[in-house]
């Protein structure tokens, strides 16, 4: 009983230390709100690559830049045609256009005397992830003129014999046709996808710098020679700390959950004991893991930088900015060990498909907050017995 | 109950502590005991070593040399009921500055293993006591620098410690706060309760039943404030004025007097072992010599004169010679 009240004692303090502070407060609720209202209002997705034919003036090939539309809207822009490529690559320099496919001046005569006709391909990027996907979409559009050339010439043959049941030109061009279909539970959507692995970062965020400006506080004030002397243990410490932030740190991640459910329209499909179970083990392991670092630093400003070090590892490690199968193998196992990246594959299984397709994440999670949360007990206990 | 306290072993001692900071002696060779319901000032100049010799009771520290007990156990490995009895105000304010006063009493007060009901009761009881009970829902940071260092005593208090350990509690605040503390301290004595408080105002010694005075890490004197006046000048000190120009070696001569100072013509001072005693004798050894007395009395040094003295004598090294360096330095000054 007098174990429990010292206990209760800790997460009375702790919860009031934080409510108290206005500042603190500002950052730690509507911070995360905010966060996440900008990232849902200002994303608006990849803009689609603008692009420009070169359609020469005497070729005969259509020059209604909508007879080389492939239908990828938002992907793809067919923004007009040239009769040269001079005058494209201007519009390319002066970045009203993406990319540049130029038919040649002479491409039936060319193939009629068996020679192989060159689809010129040009772009101006230096931006890797732009190049990848203008790289992608060069080859649909040099298959698209392609079509259109090999259609004008079967026409041309066909007036000249005169026949009755020779087969559709288009139908020559182009024999086949590709369908696909995304057999996921949820259309795929940049805000549904990051917004789970934004949310999963803010909860670690807030545990971690919870945790680790509490102790370090504590420390600052002196009241760890007044805790030596008093009749509290670690392990009551420790206890009255998780409990506290446990309750703080949830109730901004449920205001989070219910915003991004609600108002950013993101699909919930798993059961919300298991969503609960996922955040629960996340705010655990972040909390030990910002509990870890004060007690590993010595000063408030150490323990910052290490807040922010680890908010960084997160976002560039942790599989949000950057997919981690684009980082090398022993990174990307590095990478496990960082709460927010097992939150993030979970959070959008969860969210996302209904059920985790990796289920030993939860135990990886459930294991970084045992694991951490030892590690801090022994930290804090050693910190207690420290005499000079 | 007097005799019992008497035989009980003391609340807390050290013997023959010294402390080292990365080679630099904070603490030398000190020898002393805290009995139990005593009221104990530490007294020294800032610097000296008192807030070393509390961290050792209390366990921050660990003495480099000798060893220290408290309530019977060494510090480093006090049990939770031990500390359960002990109560601690630091030197530095290290309370919640977020939290209110009572919130801060009762946070205190839950540490200790205080159930609800007893915690609302000591709470108020020691806030009214304290005079902050008006001040109850005023944050922490937002209090005066006396009320912090009020609030921080109820923190210590409010679990009702058998042995109160307090840190420069007067250091600080105005004359009549500080008078309010000591009266607070005197009464926690005279409940029974063992006080340990450091202070920089050496005046304060008068108010406690055992005086360690410190300076520079080294102990130089232990005892009743009585005893220290009589031990920084050997005994009591009677002066003596008279008409005239008498070398005065009679009085010398007379039954418990110890030694004799001539300040200047006309005026003597006389150590003896009881002013009481010896100064009819003075009187009527002036008389016989056919001398003209203008005044005797004896003189009662203040505790900074007398902390003073003793430091002198600690610095001449001059243990040996006892009274004379002191009276002498006395004499000077």
């Amino acid at each position: 009983m007098r174990g429990l009240t010292r206990a209760f004692a800790v997460v009375g303090k702790e919860m009031l230390v934080v409510l108290r502070r206005p500042s603190a407060l500002a950052t730690l609720v509507l911070g995360p709100v905010v966060i996440l209202a900008v990232f849902g209002l200002s994303y608006i997705g990849q803009p689609p690559v603008r692009a420009l034919l070169v359609v020469p003036a005497n070729s005969g090939l259509p020059t209604d830049g909508r007879a080389y539309d492939l239908n990828q809207q938002g992907v793809l822009q067919i923004v007009g045609t040239r009769p040269t490529l001079a005058s494209a690559r201007q519009a390319l320099a002066s970045h009203t256009a993406d990319i540049v496919v130029a038919a040649p001046d002479n491409a039936v005569q060319q193939l009629r005397s068996g020679k192989q006709v060159v689809i010129q391909v040009e772009y101006d990027t230096v931006n890797p992830y732009q190049s990848a996907v203008i790289s992608r979409l060069a080859e649909p559009l040099a298959a698209s003129v392609n079509e259109k050339i090999v259609a004008q010439i079967v026409a041309q043959t066909n007036g000249q014999s005169g026949a009755s049941r020779t087969p559709d030109p288009n139908l020559v061009a182009a024999p086949t046709r590709a369908e696909t279909r995304d057999l996921a539970p949820t259309e795929p959507k940049l805000i549904a996808f990051y917004g789970v692995a934004v949310l999963a970062l803010i909860v670690q965020h807030l545990g971690l710098t919870l945790g680790a400006l509490s102790m370090n506080a504590d420390r600052r004030q002196g009241m760890l020679a007044l805790l030596r002397v008093a009749p509290v243990g670690a392990l009551e410490l420790l206890t009255g700390k998780y409990v506290a932030f446990v309750v703080l740190t949830g109730a901004i991640t449920s205001a989070l959950v219910v915003l991004m459910t609600q108002a950013m329209q993101v699909p919930m499909l798993a059961s919300i004991s298991s969503v609960m179970s996922l955040l629960l083990l996340l705010i655990l392991a972040s909390v030990g893991l910002g509990l870890v670092l004060s007690l590993v630093t010595r000063s408030e400003s150490q323990v910052i930088q290490l807040a922010l070090l680890a908010l960084l590892a997160s976002v560039f490690f942790g599989g949000l900015a950057i997919d981690l199968s684009q980082f090398s193998p022993p990174l990307q196992v590095a990478s496990q060990f960082l709460p927010v990246t097992e939150a993030t594959r979970l959070g959008q299984d969860l969210f996302l498909r209904g059920a985790a397709t990796e289920p030993w994440r939860f135990a990886a999670l459930a294991a970084m907050a045992i694991g951490l949360t030892l590690v801090a007990l022994l930290l804090l206990r050693r910190e207690l017995m420290h005499r000079q | 109950m007097e005799t019992r306290k008497a035989d009980a072993p003391p609340a807390a001692r050290m013997d023959r502590v010294t402390k080292d900071f990365n080679g630099v002696r904070a603490l030398a060779d000190v020898t002393f005991a805290v009995r139990r319901g005593a009221l104990v000032g530490v007294i020294g100049p800032s610097g000296a070593g008192k807030t070393t010799a509390i961290s050792l009771f209390t366990g921050n520290l660990v003495p480099t040399k000798g060893t220290v007990q408290t309530l019977g156990e060494e510090p480093l490995r006090l049990r939770r009921r031990t500390r359960e009895r002990i109560g601690l105000m630091p030197q530095q304010f290290t309370l919640y500055p977020e939290l209110t006063t009572a919130e801060n009493v009762d946070f205190f007060a839950s540490l200790f293993g205080m159930l609800a009901g007893r915690r609302r009761r000591r709470t108020r009881e020691t806030l009214q006591l304290v005079d902050l009970w008006e001040a109850r829902d005023r944050r922490a940071a937002k209090l005066s620098g006396g009320m912090q260092r009020r609030l921080q005593l109820a923190c210590a208090l409010v679990h009702q410690p058998e042995l109160l350990i307090l840190d420069e509690p007067t250091a600080g605040i105005d004359p009549l706060l500080r008078r309010s503390v000591w009266q607070e301290l005197i009464r926690q004595r005279e409940q029974g309760h063992t006080v340990v408080v450091t202070t920089q105002y050496v005046v304060d010694a008068e108010h406690c039943d055992l005086v360690a005075l410190i300076a520079n890490g080294r102990l130089l004197a232990f005892g009743p404030p009585g005893e220290l006046r009589h031990m920084a000048l050997g005994g009591d000190l009677v002066q003596v004025e008279i008409e005239g120009s008498w070398d005065g070696l009679d009085l010398e001569k007379l039954p418990g007097v110890r030694q004799l100072h001539r300040i200047v013509p006309g005026r003597f001072w006389v150590v003896a072992d009881n002013a009481g005693q010896v100064t009819p004798e003075v009187v009527a050894a002036v008389s016989a010599a056919g001398v003209e007395m203008i005044s005797v009395r004896e003189y009662r040094p203040s505790f900074d004169e007398i902390f003073a003295a003793l430091v002198h004598r600690d610095r001449d090294g001059d243990a040996a010679s006892g009274a004379v360096a002191p009276a002498a330095f006395l004499m000077r000054s």
